[in-house]
């Protein structure tokens, strides 16, 4: 179906048809929780939800063609502002995931907590972002909606970010 | 049983994550146990699935910068003035009378009549119709379309007055598309045809009204020799 601008409902990712202000409260933690995985910084985090939401409201706002799946296109949406901004502030990032690290001191092994950090920080940011929507709870096929990239390549890639996750805990 | 190298890292993934099928599930599980690599390749990504789990899992983290908590407010107001309060909603049920309704059924009307009005344009007209017995040939020429009309008159007294009328355009026409194929076709009425042919061993056309394959009325045109038209009746 093609998008359509000023509408009232949306489809959800699991495909229930909801107010799209409805769907969007029910998704900011949601998206909050991402973006801390991301950001490892709760501040930050909630920046750029903050950015991410206004944003799609301002869309909104100017009658601009609404997404098919509202929450896929927030996840996605997420993710590409962080990576700009990460890009962009590379080095000062950098300095707030040092200072950050204790705000998930609930994490089961701080050990390992500290360790797949450390992992995850030397890979490439589409890596990591997948390697976070998985432990997120993500599906293949919700990965490949959000990320616009094909089921097969979210598989492949994923596989091949989990052995070097395996190979650099393993050190 | 499966050969391991059969068995990609996405499947081995797929497994760890609970995302295969049940039948390749029962057969990778099987390959599995089999093989002592195929294992050891499986285990990194349960190891994996595990430590992201533990590190990554999905919380709903309530809002707790101002920042945020501000533009959540707004959403959650502009939620709620969406929605119509009962009581409210029914005093709001429309008239059948109302503005709206008469508006959408005048707009209703004015297109039907457009739409009759322009479906006009490509009406043609029927052949030998009704009272109004109307023989329409149509020609390329100057005068594009002519018409002949025999009001309440039968064919052979439409017949005649073409017989009256030689070297008009329509007589030299329908000459001209007979020299061509040697037999004209033309439709009359709603089941009849009007059948012209030439005939090869004098100067005459002969026109036949038909229902099918019956012949209903028959005439003969013959040009004489000073070039008059005269009609036969069969």
């Amino acid at each position: 179906m093609a998008p359509r601008a000023n509408r009232r409902t949306i489809v959800g990712m699991h495909g229930r048809k909801q107010s799209i202000n409805q769907l969007l409260l029910t998704l900011i933690p949601k998206l909050t929780s991402f973006a801390l995985s991301l950001s490892r910084d709760r501040t930050l985090a909630e920046d750029l939800v903050h950015d991410v939401i206004s944003g799609f409201l301002e869309r909104q706002k100017r009658g601009d063609e609404m997404p098919e799946n509202l929450e896929a296109w927030l996840i996605r949406a997420t993710r590409n502002r962080f990576i700009d901004q990460h890009r962009q502030q590379r080095r000062r990032q950098t300095e707030t995931i040092e200072e950050a690290q204790h705000v998930q001191a609930e994490a089961d092994d701080p050990v390992l907590r500290t360790t797949i950090e450390r992992c995850l920080g030397a890979r490439p940011e589409e890596e990591r972002c997948l390697l976070i929507s998985c432990g997120q709870g993500f599906s293949y096929a919700e990965m490949s909606e959000a990320f616009d990239i094909p089921m097969g390549t979210v598989m492949s890639r994923l596989a091949r970010a989990r052995k070097h996750l395996a190979e650099c805990l393993d050190q | 049983m499966t050969d391991q190298s059969d068995i990609s890292d996405e499947t081995l993934m797929a497994l760890a994550d609970g995302a295969l099928p049940e039948l390749e599930r029962v057969r990778t599980e099987a390959a599995i146990k089999a093989s002592v690599d195929l294992n050891a390749r499986y285990q990194v990504f349960v190891r994996t699935r595990d430590a992201l789990k533990n590190e990554f899992a999905a919380r709903e983290l309530n809002p707790e910068t101002d920042k945020l908590r501000d533009l959540v407010g707004q959403i959650k107001k502009s939620a709620a003035t969406n929605v119509l309060p009962f009581e409210d909603r029914k005093t709001r049920r429309v008239s059948p009378l109302s503005f709206r309704n008469i508006t959408a059924i005048a707009a209703t009307l004015v297109i039907g009549v457009m739409i009759g009005v322009y479906a006009d344009q490509f009406q043609t007209t029927p052949v030998g119709k009704g009272h109004d017995k109307r023989m329409v040939l149509s020609f390329s020429g100057d005068k594009a379309e002519m018409a002949l009309t025999s009001r309440g008159s039968t064919l052979m007294e439409t017949l005649r007055q073409i017989g009256k009328a030689p070297g008009t355009e329509i007589f030299n026409e329908l000459q001209a598309k007979l020299s061509e194929n040697g037999i004209a076709q033309l439709p009359f009425d709603d089941d009849q045809i009007l059948l012209i042919r030439s005939l090869s061993d004098s100067d005459c056309i002969e026109i036949s009204l038909q229902r099918g394959e019956a012949i209903i009325d028959q005439t003969r045109l013959c040009r004489a020799a000073d070039g008059t038209i005269s009609a036969n009746e069969e």
